[in-house]
């Protein structure tokens, strides 16, 4: 027996179950090319994933070793980290790039346990970094505005 | 140790009101005339794309006419969906301007976006780009009645390349079948990924018939590999005046890819005014000529936003109707 | 013929050639190791740049910067295991088993010498047989693309070992991956779930980023952001001397032909060059357990086969007018812009810009040697940074880079959702590349294969009929059953060890 793998096989049959049923609503759009369905390969590869995962499930159940369980380390940072990250996803339009991004990195080295001053003159050089190379040199244009929508200017 | 801490933390905090201000003062409210800020122009292609080098081009030079600093930004994704919804977003107030293409009149009819062509106001085109059909130069086909002729007598043999299964070329196609009195069956309709693919595919004769634009057909074509059986142009082009059209063979097919600027409809007259006098004086530069001349591209101008408004709305509404079908 | 060389070597003479040429090494190598921003990117990044100059100085500024990319995108997989560009996903899967045994030095100039060898050698074949070698680009329709990506595929399951299923499922989530969006064949919505930003499908670059930057901030930080280097591994600076790299020879041959001969095929691209000399290398070295936990020639063999694929590349888009790659989509826009259309004409019409490019290519690779060597150093010092650092802006640098491909927040999103779920996959031990390859692989073989069958009419027939379909299709059947033969009596594979 081994755990994780029965898990993980179980979680990819829930989905591409899930994946077969949402193929039924695939409609051609045009009547020009004349080819097979739109869910006939996305099927196909579906039903790879059911058999590749009920294999997996058999030979988890009959693995006469027990594999290391999975080392979950500090795993709680991970959703903490995730959602630094989609803080700066969700924010960086409205805020501006610059904060933004700002903010998250703070948080992003926060969780990582830097110090406190390393952490901040870090953000803020990689920010200077940021600038120099791609607003200055690749002239890349990124929202820099600060409230945009509150402020009436959009 | 302390001063130091101090000094940094002081310094932190600079950076941080040093950002936010500059943001705040970008957005700031001031109701100053049109346009008292950057005007951005929206690209719904990656960078490279044909259509951003044209955003990028009249980033650069139309701000001279303007007055105004012109930025071109990219916003990817759904084949112009996510630019749409991005300025749809936004109050009409002419700083978001659309630089696209056909694929707008295509997306808009499909009605796959919560928009439809009321929601927006064309502002000028700039280019022209006929559709046009191409094939081997050792193929039997002379012009395009020689091939409308063969399919009659082979049908379903032909293979017929088009950029996607959806778009201007199997628009193109339909129409072109459609005024030959045949019928999608007729051929077998194969859709490529682009001009590159086409060209490789014909070369390979892995496909007989190419629809290409003057762009991706001309080397081919002076280097004798392909031959022009016909354009979708109401008159013959000024660069290749061999080539025929469709119209002077008998098939009233007149088809275009064109490019140009939109705003959000609501954009009051007089910055939709002031935007088109930007873009056509821009047009008439003559490195505005000399960049249309190297994409070989026609200057698509048609007159003011009254022409051209009525020009994008109606071909909206014949799309639709071809996707009615 | 010699007059065209004097032309071509006419144009070095000019200083803004020159640097040009030393600019876009530079600007290639940054923009390389840059997660998220590869050749395709740092190309068409330059383009609006270019406008000002002539034509000459913008085509060797945009080859320097695309075959520089191409080396630059292996310092960072080797590094940070956090691959710069796509064909580089297969150079970490050696290149990081290195640095975490402490010889991170010896991995990178060992990466820097098969680059500079590869694009030598691809430049050399451009150069020599380019207008023989156009007809492969031709001869490639949709039925040999479509065994193409088959044999493409059956590399996974050679490659995975005795982990084969494991390796399939990984492929096939690929697979999956890559149908969500507008089907190209019917237009019909797959996976969309209504949400603009994936009409057009996962876009590449930031799935990329998601499950190799992303993927690794993540295990770094869940780790405790301890050092990298493998328990009882010190860290050495030490470089690969020369007799070393020598010895690696035949792998840098073999990988040098390979991946010319891919590159030139449109479509198939770096990471297709790469894998396919990856896997041979393999199943030619002496030591194949070796691949995966650190073999020096698994480095040797993807990093020369990427910087081959360049200057195949360019066989097409010189020779036919035609791109091999998206890096020479972007250079064919690039041209066009300044009057200088590619096509079948090319040589006769602008033979100063073809010589100039043939000759820059030789001296852009120079130029990254050097560049390259002395850059070893510096990039010693990244490996060095505490990973606590390294993960925030590992995130940093990932977001910036897709964000500005598109200016898409839907990209962002992808991008970590990706992240998140190639979290999972290699906490199960479910190998990351084969996604890659299934990215690359699945719309060739998938659409191929349906545009094959509205070509034939719906016959069957016709990937047997032909030649090179006929023969790929062998080799990926082959391959995938002598994996899973190896698979299933692994007590007589350890006998004969």
């Amino acid at each position: 027996m081994r755990r994780g793998e029965i898990l993980i096989a179980l979680f990819l049959i829930v989905v591409s179950v899930a994946a077969w049923i949402s193929s039924a609503g695939f409609v051609a759009e045009t009547a020009m090319v004349r080819t097979l369905s739109p869910a006939f390969y996305p099927r196909l590869v579906v039903g790879g994933i059911i058999f590749c995962a009920l294999l997996m499930l058999v030979r988890a159940r009959h693995a006469r070793t027990r594999e290391a369980t999975v080392a979950w380390g500090q795993w709680y940072k991970v959703p903490l980290a995730a959602g630094a990250m989609f803080l700066q996803v969700f924010s960086f339009e409205e805020l501006g790039v610059f904060p933004s991004a700002w903010i998250s990195l703070v948080l992003l080295m926060w969780i990582t346990r830097v110090r406190l001053r390393m952490n901040l003159l870090i953000s803020t050089g990689f920010l200077v970094f940021v600038y120099l190379f791609f607003v200055l040199l690749l002239q890349l244009k990124f929202p820099t505005e600060f409230l945009p929508t509150l402020l009436g200017r959009d | 140790m302390e001063r130091q801490r101090k000094t940094i933390s002081c310094f932190m905090w600079l950076a941080m009101a040093g950002m936010i201000f500059l943001g705040v003062q970008a957005s700031s409210v001031a109701l100053a005339e049109y346009p008292d800020r950057p005007v951005e122009i929206i690209v719904k292609g990656g960078p490279g794309s044909g259509i951003s080098q044209l955003g990028h081009f009249a980033a650069k030079l139309a701000p001279k006419y303007l007055g105004q600093s012109m930025v071109c930004l990219y916003k990817k994704g759904g084949s112009g969906a996510v630019a749409q919804a991005y300025i749809q977003k936004r109050s009409a107030d002419g700083y978001h301007v659309f630089m696209d293409t056909t694929t707008t009149a295509i997306v808009l009819a499909r009605g796959k976006v919560p928009f439809t062509e009321k929601d927006w106001q064309g502002v000028i085109r700039l280019q022209v780009d006929p559709q046009g059909v191409a094939v081997r130069a050792d193929s039997p086909w002379k012009n395009f009645k020689d091939l409308a002729a063969w399919i009659r007598k082979n049908p379903g043999k032909l293979r017929w390349a088009g950029s996607h299964a959806v778009g201007i070329d199997p628009y193109t196609v339909a129409l072109l079948l459609k005024a030959t009195g045949l019928d999608s069956t007729d051929i077998k309709y194969v859709p490529a990924e682009g001009a590159s693919h086409m060209t490789t595919m014909l070369l390979g004769k892995h496909i007989d018939v190419a629809t290409l634009n003057p762009r991706e057909v001309k080397e081919q074509e002076a280097a004798g590999n392909f031959r022009v059986l016909g354009t979708g142009h109401p008159e013959r082009l000024k660069d290749h005046p061999n080539w025929p059209t469709f119209k002077e063979q008998g098939f009233d097919v007149v088809v275009a890819i064109w490019r140009g600027a939109l705003v959000k409809a609501g954009t009051p007259a007089a910055v939709v005014k002031k935007l088109h006098d930007t873009f056509n004086a821009m047009r008439q530069d003559p490195a505005f000529v000399q960049f249309l001349k190297n994409a070989s591209q026609i200057d698509g101008y048609m007159g003011g936003p009254d022409k051209f408004d009525p020009f994008f709305k109606e071909q909206v509404q014949k799309m639709k109707a071809y996707f009615a079908k | 013929m010699l007059e065209n060389w004097i032309l071509g070597l006419n144009q070095l003479t000019q200083w803004q050639v020159l640097v040009a040429i030393i600019f876009g090494v530079g600007m290639g190598i940054v923009v390389g190791a840059m997660p998220g921003l590869s050749g395709v990117t740092g190309v068409a990044l330059m383009i609006p740049f270019t406008y000002v100059l002539s034509p000459i100085v913008s085509v060797v500024l945009l080859v320097s910067l695309y075959s520089a990319a191409e080396y630059g995108g292996s310092i960072t997989a080797i590094t940070i295991n956090t691959p710069g560009t796509p064909s580089a996903a297969i150079t970490a899967l050696d290149g990081y088993p290195l640095t975490q045994k402490g010889q991170t030095g010896r991995a990178l100039s060992l990466s820097i010498t098969s680059s500079v060898y590869g694009g030598l050698f691809s430049t050399v074949m451009l150069i020599v047989f380019s207008i023989p070698l156009a007809q492969v680009a031709i001869a490639f329709g949709p039925v040999q693309y479509f065994a193409l990506g088959v044999f493409g595929l059956s590399i996974i399951a050679s490659l995975a070992g005795g982990n084969w299923l494991k390796g399939v499922i990984a492929a096939l989530i690929g697979l999956l991956l890559k149908t969500v969006g507008s089907d190209p064949l019917t237009g019909a919505f797959r996976f969309t779930f209504g949400w603009p930003p994936l009409w057009d499908g996962v876009a590449f670059v930031p799935t990329m980023l998601g499950l190799f930057a992303i993927t690794e901030v993540l295990i770094i930080i869940e780790s405790g952001a301890k050092s990298r280097l493998i328990k009882g591994a010190a860290f050495s600076t030490e470089r690969m001397p020369w007799r070393e790299i020598r010895g690696l020879w035949k792998c840098m041959l073999r990988s040098g032909v390979i991946g010319t001969v891919v590159g030139i095929i449109p479509g198939a691209g770096a990471v297709m060059g790469s894998i396919v000399s990856y896997n041979e290398a393999r199943r030619f070295s002496k030591k194949p357990e070796e691949f995966g936990h650190g073999s020096l020639e698994g480095v040797c063999a993807a990093e020369t086969a990427n910087n081959g694929v360049v200057g195949g590349a360019l066989v097409p888009l010189l020779t036919l007018g035609v791109p091999g790659s998206g890096s020479t989509a972007v250079l064919l826009g690039a041209l066009m812009l300044h009057n200088v259309a590619p096509g079948p004409l090319l040589f006769s019409k602008h033979p100063d810009i073809v010589y100039g490019i043939f000759i820059s290519l030789f001296l852009a690779n120079i130029v990254m040697l050097v560049f390259g060597l002395v850059g070893v150093r510096f990039w010693l010092k990244v490996v060095q940074v505490s990973p606590a650092v390294l993960a925030p802006l590992i995130f940093g640098v990932a977001f910036i880079g897709a964000y500005c491909v598109g200016g898409s927040v839907g990209d962002i999103v992808v991008m970590v959702v990706i992240g998140l779920m190639g979290y999972v996959m290699r906490k199960f031990k479910l190998p990351l590349v084969p996604v890659v390859i299934a990215l690359v692989l699945g719309e060739m073989v998938e659409i191929s294969f349906r545009r094959a069958l509205i070509i034939s009419g719906g016959s069957f027939l016709v990937f047997v009929k032909d030649p090179i379909s006929l023969g790929l299709l062998i080799v990926a059947v082959l391959s995938i059953a002598y994996a899973i033969i190896r698979d299933v009596r692994p007590s007589q594979t350890k006998q004969a060890h």
